[in-house]
């Protein structure tokens, strides 16, 4: 087997809250091999977001902040690496574009200098160097008259455009892995789309790993090798997204999608709810987190934990009590 | 007149009829943007309606104007056939009563000084409805009736409470005055998948219990067409079409932009989606100085020289269906 480009390994963030530790992400492993994608799909709460910072080491150890297990990039333990390591790393070879780009740039300075900023300082670019490179970069994520938008500022660009000049400072360093947040959440459907399209566009083009992480199910569909499911702070199945999608084995994700309103199914369809709403994980006090609100649940599953398994199918999959799958079946959901 | 038309409106026995909308608003500089530009339709009992479009549209605007939160600059507002323009101030105060409005952020819209108790009770003791314990016992069931046990949450306030949770105070507290419409504007956005669908099947559930009438405002289409019985896709204050949702269960053509927002809806399945290498679409323009003619030629695949010239009219297309567009329509 290939060596994945990153390698995480049962990754745990714990924040000491007043109210007690918050387990944010809670043991999550999985590999992601160069070029892939992998679309991590959960509800707000669940540690989606912590876990891409985390990677992204943006999320510090401290006194009130511990992160446990392993973060292997290329070799390299993030987690371990001195901090200059880190520094050529981070911006670089790892890039992120965060989820709303009016907060993500800076307000007082030029477009331009947001992007020239990455350059100079990974790549040692003259001034007129990395001006040069920079318009290029616009260009490339369509902005149009990219010369002109490098001197204005983010308040004179739609959010459609900010995004675009986030995905632009991300790629600037021709990164090898791109963790994308919420890329889409503040955007209009419409421009949603184009700026997925983007994404997926370029990615392909420059053989990227990417991990695309949302709340919504649909914006992870048709654009990812790989899908996994978080809930509190653990991924509770993941499956290469074609099978992912034809069957779900964990309550949690088949109750996610049965819950999610389709176009393409009859209006006014009553649509099947998850009950109750996320634990309160400072809270915690065993068990299967899911069990509360889990149609299959059994006394077992109130007790003990289930572990993170590896199917025959290729998945992996925290639960006790999974849904078969029945034959012939094409999708999961409506039922 | 672009999206203008009347042609959509239907005879009598609407609960709410709105004609020749116009919001206004001054900028800096005293100029003049226009939000929403003669937008008309009727909502009739028992029915929902949705307005879609980009941010930017007008919709929340439309909704405001409804409420008279202001009142509109132009255009007719008529609640179960009374005119609002027409009313003094305590009269208007009156008969909004019977209008409830909830909003997008479901923390924000609650004080969150009060208790659960007192914020759904609000209205009815300001109005003076039945006795203290009458309302009491008003309240506890309509918060029985959307979902929140009235034991657990009659004395917790706003930050005890989840968003969704929240979102349910909002819809008990306008539900409590019995209103004839309630306005729901941008309701789900801010609320997690699992939730929203339990949010979905509540309003349907008591709108049909209550005969309710519900001006639905949203972005996603799929969301949309999952509440309501009738849609209308606005663009930049115009209206480009009007339709029964079952038009969308049928192979039908649409007006340009309300095909570019079905496809833009993000599909759940196992097909890998084809990514457009089409160069980036135009933005928004800006409302100070919309396009002439028909507003969203400007993005339009299908756009003439006509439609710079000529502003369309919204035309029946079928029963079920109004669209204004020179070339589809």
């Amino acid at each position: 087997m290939i060596k994945p480009l990153l390698h995480v390994r049962d990754l745990r963030t714990v924040f000491q809250t007043a109210r007690g530790a918050v387990p944010a992400v809670a043991g999550v492993s999985f590999d992601l091999q160069a070029g892939e994608t992998l679309g991590i799909v959960g509800e707000s709460g669940s540690g989606k977001s912590v876990l891409g910072r985390t990677i992204m080491g943006l999320v510090a150890p401290s006194r009130t902040t511990a992160v446990h297990g392993t973060v292997e990039y290329d070799g390299t333990d993030l987690l371990q690496a001195s901090p200059k390591r880190r520094r050529a790393l981070l911006g670089a070879e790892i890039a992120m574009v965060f989820q709303d780009p009016l907060s993500s740039l800076n307000p007082v300075k030029r477009i331009g200098i947001h992007l020239t900023e990455t350059l100079r300082q990974h790549r040692e670019l003259s001034r007129s160097e990395a001006r040069k490179r920079a318009v290029e970069l616009l260009d490339m994520v369509r902005i149009p008259e990219a010369a002109r938008r490098f001197d204005q500022y983010p308040h004179e660009l739609s959010g459609g455009m900010r995004q675009r000049v986030m995905i632009a400072m991300a790629l600037s360093c021709d990164p090898k892995l791109l963790i994308a947040d919420e890329p889409t959440t503040a955007l209009d459907v419409t421009v949603q789309r184009q700026v997925l399209d983007l994404l997926a566009v370029l990615c392909q083009e420059r053989k990227m790993a990417t991990i695309l992480i949302s709340h919504d199910l649909g914006i992870v569909s048709g654009r990812s090798d790989r899908v996994a499911v978080m809930y509190a702070g653990r991924i509770v199945e993941s499956a290469a997204a074609e099978d992912f999608f034809r069957h779900q084995h964990h309550p949690y994700p088949r109750g996610l999608l049965a819950s999610t309103p389709q176009l393409d199914s009859p209006a006014r369809t009553v649509l099947t709810t998850v009950p109750g709403r996320p634990p309160d994980l400072a809270r915690w006090r065993g068990g299967c987190h899911f069990s509360p609100r889990c149609p299959n649940v059994q006394e077992r599953c109130r007790q003990f934990e289930p572990p993170v398994e590896q199917t025959t199918d290729g998945r992996t999959l925290a639960c006790f009590h999974p849904v078969a799958p029945k034959g012939g079946e094409v999708n999961g959901r409506n039922r | 007149m672009a999206g203008t038309g009347k042609a959509h409106l239907r005879d009598g026995g609407a609960r709410l009829t709105v004609k020749d909308l116009v919001v206004e608003f001054r900028t800096k500089g005293d100029q003049r943007v226009q939000a929403v530009s003669g937008v008309s339709f009727d909502v009739l009992p028992g029915e929902t309606l949705s307005i879609v479009g980009e941010s930017g549209c007008g919709k929340s605007s439309v909704a405001r104007a409804v409420m008279h939160l202001p009142a509109p600059t132009d255009g007719a507002v008529q609640l179960n056939a009374l005119d609002l323009g027409s009313l003094d101030k305590k009269a208007l105060r009156r008969s909004r009563v019977a209008m409830q409005i909830v909003f997008q952020d479901p923390v924000a819209s609650l004080n969150p000084r009060r208790k659960v108790k007192d914020l759904v009770q609000e209205g009815a003791s300001i109005w003076g409805r039945g006795t203290a314990k009458s309302r009491d016992r008003d309240a506890r069931e309509v918060l029985d009736a959307v979902g929140l046990d009235p034991d657990v949450v009659w004395n917790r306030r706003p930050h005890e409470l989840s968003g969704g949770q929240c979102q349910r105070v909002s819809i008990a507290r306008a539900l409590v005055m019995e209103p004839d419409l309630l306005i729901c504007d941008e309701i789900l956005s801010s609320l997690d998948v699992s939730i929203q669908a339990q949010m979905l099947n509540l309003l349907r559930e008591t709108k049909a219990q209550r005969q309710l009438s519900m001006l639905f405002i949203a972005h996603d289409l799929a969301v949309v067409k999952n509440i309501s019985d009738r849609i209308l896709v606005m663009y930049l204050g115009k209206v480009c079409e009007v339709l029964d949702v079952e038009a969308l269960d049928r192979p039908a053509t649409h007006h340009p932009y309300t095909q570019l927002l079905l496809e833009s809806v993000p599909t759940v399945g196992s097909s890998r989606v084809v990514p457009s290498k089409a160069p980036a679409g135009q933005d928004l323009p800006s409302p100070l100085n919309p396009p002439s003619g028909c507003r969203f030629r400007t993005r339009c695949p299908l756009a003439t020289p006509r439609c710079a010239v000529e502003e369309p009219r919204l035309e029946r297309k079928s029963d079920d269906q109004f669209i204004a567009c020179h070339e589809v329509a």
